[in-house]
């Protein structure tokens, strides 16, 4: 999976606004702190056309550590939340697929088993004679061709010319039915019709009927995979799928000996390889189960069967015989599963094109004029100043490695009457510290003037003494001196240059460093002040 | 906060223009929409990463029609909170 850096994203915004790259990479940062303060400050922050990310409080809840099994009370804590706006959705997915009826293919499909074409006789004698040359390999009489015919009706079993690996197993059982066939086809013939009947009951009752069907499908469906049937009159993949899969379930486990020899022999007679049709069933029967297994717990009923079979057509049918299927109307119920079928494949084709034509380096906005000067961006100098709390979160692992300081790090819970001022006098001597309490805890205090009760705040440490401050110390004091007077210039406070002399005070060098975010206004007022 | 009150911060800190605010707000969010168009992951640091990910195909049912549908398999688009963003936020508390 590609993976884009902010570094990345920044050349990119600075390819359009390229002369002022220094200000843009500073642009993203400006703004990732601003949704972070955002957050704890409202809870929630939400950005047109693309999302809103919101804090949600999960409470404290019993739990077990699976490494040691012991129970632990996991603290209640915020959850960072995006729910993606509508505008974003649509451009990540232009074309939705639309919700897919499971109950209408199934209904319509029904009336089609009257309008079943008609096929050729001649295929079936002819296949029959086939089956019995190569697969019994047998010398056969005139007369076992023309019993076996009768029985065949009931039981066809066509073998294609090729054979997958897979099914060659399951090819070994036939084997055994054709022996029986063999055995059943001497009674026929000497029989009257009334006894036919008889023979063909014991068939049915017999499970091994079940495999023989299945078996002949699935041949059956190869071969037609191979090559398009040349009879004119061959009946769309689908509408046959549909038929079968109807007889299938109207018969179900409960075998009723009638209806399966009515719909059988009306199939012989009507067209010469109804089975094939079955064998597109199986085949899906199978895909299905393998591709749905976990997803599709219901996979087994056979209505939703015949919808998964449609539903996956771009995948287990090749377009071509979808393409030709199109100009049959002959019903406009058992074109339900096609029409579908069709309006999906064209949802990807429609979807497909889009995706590419947005390439990685060819963004829209990326159109405009690629400056080669930016590769001169020195992007690593800003950081030091720009990412100030990862500083104090660095600096809160390492304080605990110092070995002099003059006040090592501590939480505390701000009570009733406490405020940054007076936490700053009894801890570290000097008030005029309080903006390094107020650096260490951005995030937790919104204004530095007023603090709210019962929240935690982490007293940072104070380094060198309190008449002698380390850099670092100064450093952090001036930089909370400096967001201060960010603050209250948000605020629109006139006064709030200021908090500029603590940062002058402290460390001048900060004034320079932020010249570009502080106002020139504001600096020449610091000038009166001074003198 | 809405999109109106960041474009306002935006442009007191970085001391341009709220229409150019605006612009380079809207560019930055294109950006980053495109690339998660392509399959892409937008990874920035101290604030998540951004992705695509692909719902599995579902049953549903609509009791206005009684009737049920399947839900095909969607590109649904993903924030996680990076552990640093995690950590920045563990002192808010609802009110």
């Amino acid at each position: 999976m590609k993976r884009l850096y902010d570094k990345a994203l920044m050349d990119q915004i600075a390819k359009v606004y390229g002369n002022e790259a220094t200000f843009l990479s500073e642009f993203s940062r400006a703004l990732l702190d601003i949704i972070r303060e955002g957050l704890i400050r409202d809870g929630q922050v939400r950005l047109h056309q693309f999302g809103t990310f919101k804090l949600k409080w999960m409470n404290t809840r019993n739990g077990v550590n699976p490494a040691t099994g012991k129970k632990i009370v996991i603290q209640g804590r915020p959850r960072v939340i995006f729910t993606p706006a509508k505008g974003l959705k649509e451009k990540i997915e232009p074309n939705p697929p639309a919700l897919i009826p499971l109950d209408t293919l199934s209904t319509a499909a029904v009336s089609v088993e009257d309008t079943q074409p008609v096929g050729d006789t001649a295929l079936a004698e002819t296949s029959v004679e086939y089956v019995l040359e190569k697969e019994v390999e047998t010398a056969v009489s005139d007369d076992a061709i023309i019993i076996s015919d009768e029985v065949i009706e009931k039981q066809p079993v066509s073998e294609p010319e090729e054979v997958v690996a897979d099914i060659e197993d399951e090819i070994e059982v036939l084997e055994q039915v054709v022996d029986i066939l063999k055995t059943d086809s001497k009674v026929d013939s000497t029989e009257s019709e009334e006894t036919e009947d008889k023979v063909s009951s014991e068939w049915l009752d017999s499970p091994v009927v079940d495999q023989i069907k299945e078996i002949s499908e699935l041949q059956y469906f190869q071969s037609k995979k191979e090559d398009d049937l040349t009879s004119t009159v061959t009946p769309d993949p689908i509408t046959t799928f549909n038929n079968t899969t109807n007889n299938v379930s109207s018969d179900d486990l409960d075998f009723n000996l009638d209806d399966e020899q009515e719909t059988v022999k009306t199939n012989t007679n009507t067209s010469g390889n109804p089975w094939f049709a079955m064998a597109a069933a199986v085949v899906v029967l199978l895909a299905a189960g393998i591709l749905f297994n976990g997803l599709w717990p219901t996979a087994t009923d056979k209505q939703d069967v015949t919808f998964l079979y449609s539903y996956y057509t771009p995948t287990t049918v090749p377009e071509t015989q979808v393409a030709e299927s199109k100009p049959e109307p002959s019903d406009d119920s058992m074109l339900v599963a096609e029409t579908v079928s069709d309006t999906e494949v064209e949802d990807v084709s429609a979807a497909a094109p889009v995706i590419e034509e947005t390439e990685p380096d060819s963004v829209p906005v990326a159109e405009a004029e690629p400056e080669p000067e930016l590769i001169e961006l020195e992007p690593v100098v800003e950081e030091e100043s720009i990412v100030v709390s990862s500083e104090q979160y660095d600096e809160v692992k390492r304080a605990s490695a110092e070995e002099t300081v003059y006040f090592l790090e501590r939480k505390h819970k701000l009570a009733n009457g406490d405020s940054l001022w007076r936490l700053a006098k009894k801890n570290y001597v000097n008030p005029f510290y309080w903006p390094h309490i107020y650096q260490a805890n951005r995030n937790k205090i919104g204004n530095p003037d007023r603090v709210k009760m019962g929240r935690v705040v982490m007293l940072p440490t104070l380094y060198g003494e309190p008449d002698a401050l380390t850099k670092r110390d100064k450093r952090n004091i001036a930089m909370g001196y400096y967001f201060n007077y960010l603050y209250h210039k948000q605020k629109g406070n006139p006064y709030a240059y200021f908090s500029l002399i603590g940062v002058d005070k402290f460390d001048a060098g900060l004034l320079i460093e932020f010249r570009e975010e502080i106002e020139r206004s504001d600096v020449n007022n610091l000038a009166l002040l001074s003198e | 906060m809405t999109t109106t009150e960041v474009i306002k911060l935006l442009s007191i800190r970085l001391q341009i223009s709220q229409a150019e605010a605006r612009r380079c707000l809207m560019h930055e969010l294109d950006i980053i929409s495109a690339h998660m168009s392509e399959d892409s992951q937008v990874v920035l640091r101290r604030f998540g990463t951004f992705g695509v990910k692909e719902t599995a195909p579902r049953k549903t049912y609509l009791p206005s029609e009684k009737k049920h549908y399947l839900m095909p398999a969607r590109k649904v688009p993903f924030f996680r909170a990076s552990q640093w963003l995690k950590d920045f936020v563990k002192s808010w508390q609802p009110e």
